[in-house]
């Protein structure tokens, strides 16, 4: 579990900020991508007026409800995004960065258990990761988008309030929508 | 990346995300997942959430579908299927009760759609009535609409073509009727609201400029909160809208550069292309598709999409027949057109349909349904959640 920037080059225009996890795990993440979590954004925003420390290099944010393993993977997504302080590329630069975070992308969802997704979801809504939302929110509503009612029961934690015979009555009715669903 | 279980807070989902993530599903899922708890069936069944639901579907071009009438089937043909040639469209099951499809010979099936509904007509030509049904195919859930209580004979009156939209202002599907009283030439519309189920009457405005003569056969076409009629004016082409929120028609000026009247060099003589014209869509903006040209020999179809004003799209081979968009892909390379011809047997002329596909970079273009039948009327729909 890497706690460090994994950028080869570190770049010393790029000040550095300290986030620190529930499991106490400290990450030196690059302005520009933990700017990307607006809940650490508004933070500093408060630290800068206040005063207290020079530019995010004593402070260390704490975010007590993310796990260290759920932010190394939004911080790994948020590298992968557009950086709002980049240079402007041209087309064919922007062409080939959509294909390299594409295959990221795929090959992260490939690798992610049904239940962590939940967990990014959490996580990035607590911390207010826009993107990292939009895209854990397709992929959970592509994942479960063909499963059985039992499935997404489960999944959810949600309780079955009808009675046996209502929850019949819907099947009949709506046979066709449940046609072709996922084996659970 | 792997969590301890040990360590894992246990959460549960906000609402608002729950309804973010359920958003993203088609209507088919949707429907099932109603059955998961009462208070998904809820949030599913409510009118706020299919506005968002739809909101996101009609963003997605791959939510796009078409529904075929022949005279003895409906079709439904996805996205995928639309932009393939030779594909046969999914024969979708109807039966709506009180509402024969494939009834009397002169009893004629029209199509009217927009956000997700489908309104069907049954024009019976004899008796000059109409009927209507509302249909979501995603859905599969249908309303027989009301005949309205103050309907005029329809002897002493002339009713256009009919009108289907989506009022924003009160987030409503509404039909329109425009018709004229004889002798006194008094023009008023019927407009039914799906929401109150109720039709009223109101006067058009006599300052209004709905002085031309709107057709009966051309189709009507919705495009952001308003019905367009391709109509006519003092012999010229004239594009008229009826704004459903404010209820008021408008006139939608012609792009100046499109003639409509081609003179002969030779002879000097006028060849009006004033029928050759078809309103319908393209993406979100309304689409003017029109025969036009240099000369009668040099005629060609040019696209106009209708933004701040009116902008040049394409210009594709006029092949003898008018085309009416209906949908673009997603690149906006392609366009799917319903092509209209007249055969005439004798001195009447029958109505032909067909559905082609015009790719606007090589300007070729192909036929989409394999089996092709004569009396063929299209819509296209987004999936939606109104209407369950």
């Amino acid at each position: 579990m890497s706690n460090t920037s994994e950028n080869p080059k570190p770049s010393s225009s790029s000040a550095k900020m300290t986030l620190k996890t529930s499991d106490n795990e400290l990450f030196e993440v690059e302005e520009a991508v933990a700017m990307k979590f607006c809940t650490v954004k508004q933070y500093f925003e408060d630290e800068k007026d206040s005063d207290v420390a020079a530019r995010g290099s004593t402070t260390v944010i704490p975010l007590p409800n993310v796990h260290s393993a759920v932010l190394a993977t939004l911080i790994s997504y948020g590298k992968k995004l557009p950086q709002s302080n980049a240079v402007a590329d041209n087309h064919e630069e922007e062409e080939t960065k959509k294909k390299e975070r594409k295959k990221y992308e795929q090959g992260l969802l490939k690798n992610l258990m049904p239940g962590e997704l939940l967990d990014l979801i959490s996580a990035a809504n607590y911390l207010d990761f826009k993107e990292g939302l939009e895209f854990f929110n397709q992929a959970l509503a592509d994942h479960i988008q063909n499963k059985s009612v039992e499935y997404v029961r489960k999944f959810f934690g949600i309780k079955n309030d009808y009675e046996p015979h209502e929850e019949e009555k819907y099947r009949e009715e709506y046979a066709w929508a449940f046609e072709g669903v996922d084996e659970d | 990346m792997r969590i301890c279980k040990a360590r894992r807070q246990s959460f549960t989902i906000p609402n608002d995300l729950v309804e973010d993530i359920l958003s993203r599903l088609p209507v088919k899922s949707l429907m099932r997942f109603k059955c998961v708890s009462k208070a998904w069936h809820t949030l599913i069944s409510s009118r706020r959430f299919a506005k968002s639901h739809f909101q996101r579907a009609s963003q997605n071009p791959s939510c796009m579908n078409v529904i075929v009438f022949t005279d003895n089937c409906v079709l439904s043909l996805g996205y995928e299927a639309l932009f393939q040639t030779c594909v046969h469209g999914q024969p979708v099951d109807v039966d709506f009760q009180g509402f024969p499809l494939w009834g009397e010979e002169y009893v004629e099936t029209n199509l009217a759609s927009c956000n997700g509904l489908v309104c069907i007509e049954l024009y019976n030509r004899r008796k000059r009535t109409s009927e209507y049904l509302v249909w979501n195919p995603s859905t599969k859930s249908y309303k027989n609409i009301p005949r309205p209580t103050s309907t005029p004979d329809s002897m002493s009156c002339w009713f256009y073509r009919f009108g289907f939209g989506y009022d924003y202002s009160t987030d409503d599907h509404k039909i329109v009727r425009p018709f004229q009283i004889f002798p006194f030439d008094i023009k008023r519309i019927e407009i039914f609201s799906l929401k109150t189920f109720t039709w009223k009457t109101i006067l058009v405005d006599v300052d209004n400029i709905y002085n031309c003569s709107l057709p009966l056969i051309p189709k009507t076409t919705y495009c952001n909160g308003a019905i367009y009629w391709s109509a006519r004016k003092y012999g010229k082409p004239s594009i008229v809208y009826f704004d459903l929120a404010e209820e008021i028609f408008h006139e939608l000026p012609w792009p100046e550069s499109v003639l409509y009247c081609i003179r002969d060099k030779s002879s000097g003589k006028c060849f009006y292309t004033t029928g050759l014209w078809e309103l319908g869509t393209f993406g979100e903006h309304l689409c003017l598709s029109v025969c036009t040209g240099e000369s009668r020999k040099n005629l060609c179809i040019q696209l106009w999409v209708m933004k701040e004003s009116w902008t040049r799209l394409a210009t594709i081979p006029y092949l003898g027949t008018c085309l009416r968009p209906m949908c673009v892909s997603k690149n906006g390379e392609k366009v799917l057109m319903r092509e209209t011809q007249v055969k005439y047997v004798g001195i009447t002329g029958e109505w032909y349909y067909k559905l082609v596909e015009w790719n606007l970079t090589d300007h070729t273009c192909t036929s989409i349904l394999c089996d092709p039948n004569p009396r063929m009327e299209a819509a296209t729909y987004v999936e939606s959640l109104y209407l369950q």
